[in-house]
């Protein structure tokens, strides 16, 4: 199992397009994808879930990542956290 | 009988039972005690209602432009989760179906509202809508038609794009709501399903759900519901529906000939269309290409279309059509058709900055883009043809050419402004006065009378104004004799003359238009064979000869349409 911790950068945080655009990348990956905020773990790959989870431009969020492509979706997550969708926000 | 007064958002004639719907919360109906009588019976249920909402999701998808597809698909992910919790609730509280997609929506919409943040654009009501959705679609495995009785008049307040693509497939009769618009992507499924659909801004939902299961008439010809109508008059109704079919069967006959008038003059009957869905049942309906692509679709989101985006929308209308022609209109923005990524402040949008001065002021940003997308493919298929929009002077033409010449040159594509087919669009009165200079620049090869505009702005009268609409019509003589001017300069400098606003949709307008020379008609795709059909019933000659000469005569629209009835009714057309 692989867990990293992020800084939320982007303006909107996990909601609306980004929460979907993150919850779409999740289901590409076979592997278990929980993301946590505070106390509080949602299945990455549940669009409810991750929206009740509110999480904010600037909160640290976890992602626990466990199965074979482990490696390769927290690589792509991370990637979407911190680079497309803040870059997103300038376009 | 209680009649009112609406507006043709899709045309046609239905009878039927009146059915309200949406304004009953479905949710609300299902008992708090349903209970699964068979556990892995109501699961299988589940799954089928998703795979059946995702096949809306997909279908809908086709139809709808592709700034709109992010949101299917969050409404997808939405219902893949709502439903894998419902399954949970069954298996472990044994309730039924339904009732498990109600808790589940109802213990995430509160979370939604709680959570405050004004962030959340999914909104707790679109949730709402794809629980219902759910609900109706597991339901109606339990009681085939228990919300629906095929062949009845629909009334609704709004409706989302999904419930009237469902509706469509169900069957109904009519449809009628209280808001919407005649562009609308409702509007469009409406008539891509041959459904007469009528916008009544008047109507009062309490009162029509007090008349539920009485019967109405929804005449999106005249603009009309009636509700509760006399046995009378639903018997003439009946006769004029039957009327309608015929004609609309026997116009199917001519869709795919070629539209010729007894004297041998050949018409093109072109399509008017907005996106590729369009464009793909368009290639299907006879017509001889197209006449309007509007490209706007692509425009509407938070920036301009990347130009992979262009370049596929361009290659599969150059595909879709072979050798038929493709028209391609520049983007035509500002007006009714503002874009959020350009700010303008204007006191009066329709004199304003728009169409090809708007693309000219912001050529970096969006003409040139437009231009090279266009220019690749074009120079490598031959059925595509530019479009200007909203020209009213000389030196705009020139500019443009000048660009598409530097672009051009750059693609490595030889002589590009003279291989281009470049046309404008006439809906300036300037641009009819000065069609001469405007066809001695060389590079007009066509001309497109855009006939809501340039009425508009010959009799000075907004179209948008509600108050005003008594004012606004095509068959004023102003605009004919405008339209003449228009088609006998383009003839004299062989520029070809081809007419694409609604007007050429109209059936009278039909034996003006021919009379007064023009070459092509573009028109909607449901009206292709019924404009061929009328076309094949005249005879040039003996139109410009007798009946537009009198006509430009005339004073008022109304004595147009009168004689234009009376003249049809002579040579026995049938009317819609």
């Amino acid at each position: 199992m692989k867990i990293v911790e992020v800084k939320v950068m982007n303006k909107h945080g996990l909601h609306a397009r980004p929460a979907v655009k993150f919850v779409q990348l999740a289901s590409n990956f076979k592997s278990k994808i929980t993301v946590c905020k505070g106390g509080s773990c949602a299945d990455a790959k549940n669009i409810l879930k991750v929206l009740s989870l509110g999480v904010d431009c600037g909160d640290n969020i976890t992602l626990k990542v466990e199965g074979d492509d482990e490696e390769e979706a927290l690589k792509q997550l991370t990637h979407l956290l911190q680079v497309v969708l803040p870059s997103e926000d300038r376009e | 009988m209680k009649t009112y007064r609406g507006v043709p958002a899709s045309e046609g004639i239905g009878i039927g039972s009146i059915r309200v719907y949406g304004y009953i919360d479905i949710l609300s109906t299902i008992p708090s005690d349903c209970k699964a009588k068979d556990k892995s019976l109501e699961e299988a249920k589940l799954s089928r209602a998703l795979s059946k909402y995702k096949d809306y999701l997909a279908s809908l998808k086709r139809v709808l432009p592709p700034t709109d597809w992010e949101l299917l698909d969050a409404y997808e992910l939405m219902a893949d989760a709502l439903v894998n919790e419902a399954v949970e609730e069954v298996r472990s509280r044994g309730v039924c179906s339904e009732l498990a997609i109600k808790a589940v929506y109802e213990k995430y919409s509160k979370m939604f509202r709680e959570s405050g943040s004004e962030l959340i654009a999914l909104r707790e009501s679109d949730l709402k809508s794809i629980a219902s959705s759910l609900v109706e679609l597991v339901s109606g495995e339990r009681a085939q038609g228990a919300t629906l009785i095929p062949g009845s008049v629909l009334v609704a307040d709004e409706l989302y794009p999904i419930d009237a693509l469902k509706l469509a497939r169900q069957g109904i009769n009519g449809l009628v709501t209280r808001r919407g618009g005649v562009t609308s992507h409702v509007a469009v499924i409406a008539r891509n399903n041959d459904i007469p659909y009528l916008i009544v801004p008047s109507i009062n939902l309490d009162e029509i759900l007090e008349l539920e299961g009485k019967q109405a008439i929804v005449d999106s010809i005249e603009g009309k519901l009636i509700v509760n109508p006399s046995n009378d008059l639903i018997e003439a109704y009946s006769a004029r529906l039957k009327c309608y079919k015929r004609l609309k069967e026997k116009a199917k006959r001519y869709a795919f000939l070629r539209a010729t008038t007894i004297d041998h003059y050949s018409v093109d009957v072109l399509c008017n269309v907005g996106n590729v869905e369009e464009a793909r049942i368009a290639s299907t309906s006879g017509c001889d290409g197209i006449g309007l692509f509007r490209v706007e679709f692509l425009y509407m989101g938070n920036k301009p279309p990347s130009s992979d985006t262009l370049l596929n929308v361009f290659h599969r209308l150059a595909e879709l059509f072979k050798d038929k022609p493709v028209t391609i209109r520049a983007p035509d923005l500002g007006a009714d058709k503002p874009v959020p990524y350009i700010k303008l402040e204007e006191q009066n949008p329709f004199l304003g900055l728009r169409g090809v001065r708007l693309l000219l002021e912001y050529r970096d940003e969006i003409l040139k883009p437009f231009l090279e997308a266009y220019l690749s493919v074009a120079s490598r298929v031959n059925n595509l043809r530019l479009m200007l929009p909203m020209v009213s002077r000389v030196r705009e033409v020139y500019e443009v050419a000048e660009i598409i010449e530097r672009i051009g040159e750059r693609l490595g594509v030889k002589d590009p402004s003279q291989r281009v087919s470049l046309g404008i669009m006439v809906e300036t009165p300037a641009a009819s006065m000065m069609l001469d200079k405007l066809a001695e620049t060389s590079y007009v090869e066509f001309v497109s009378i855009g006939t809501n505009d340039l009425t508009q702005y010959v009799l000075a009268v907004d179209r948008t104004n509600a108050r005003l609409s008594k004012f606004y019509s095509e068959f004023d003589p102003s605009v004919l004799r405008t339209i003449k001017i228009t088609v006998d300069q383009a003839k004299r400098y062989g520029v070809e003359v081809e007419v694409c606003g609604e007007m050429a949709s109209k059936q009278y307008a039909v034996p003006i238009l021919v009379g007064l020379g023009v070459d092509g008609l573009s028109v909607n795709p449901p009206v292709v064979g019924l404009i061929k059909y009328t076309i094949s019933k005249l005879e040039a000659k003996e139109l410009k000869n007798r009946l537009v000469t009198r006509l430009l005569n005339l004073s008022e629209s109304e004595e147009v349409l009168s004689e234009v009835k009376k003249y049809m009714s002579e040579k026995e057309i049938e009317t819609i």
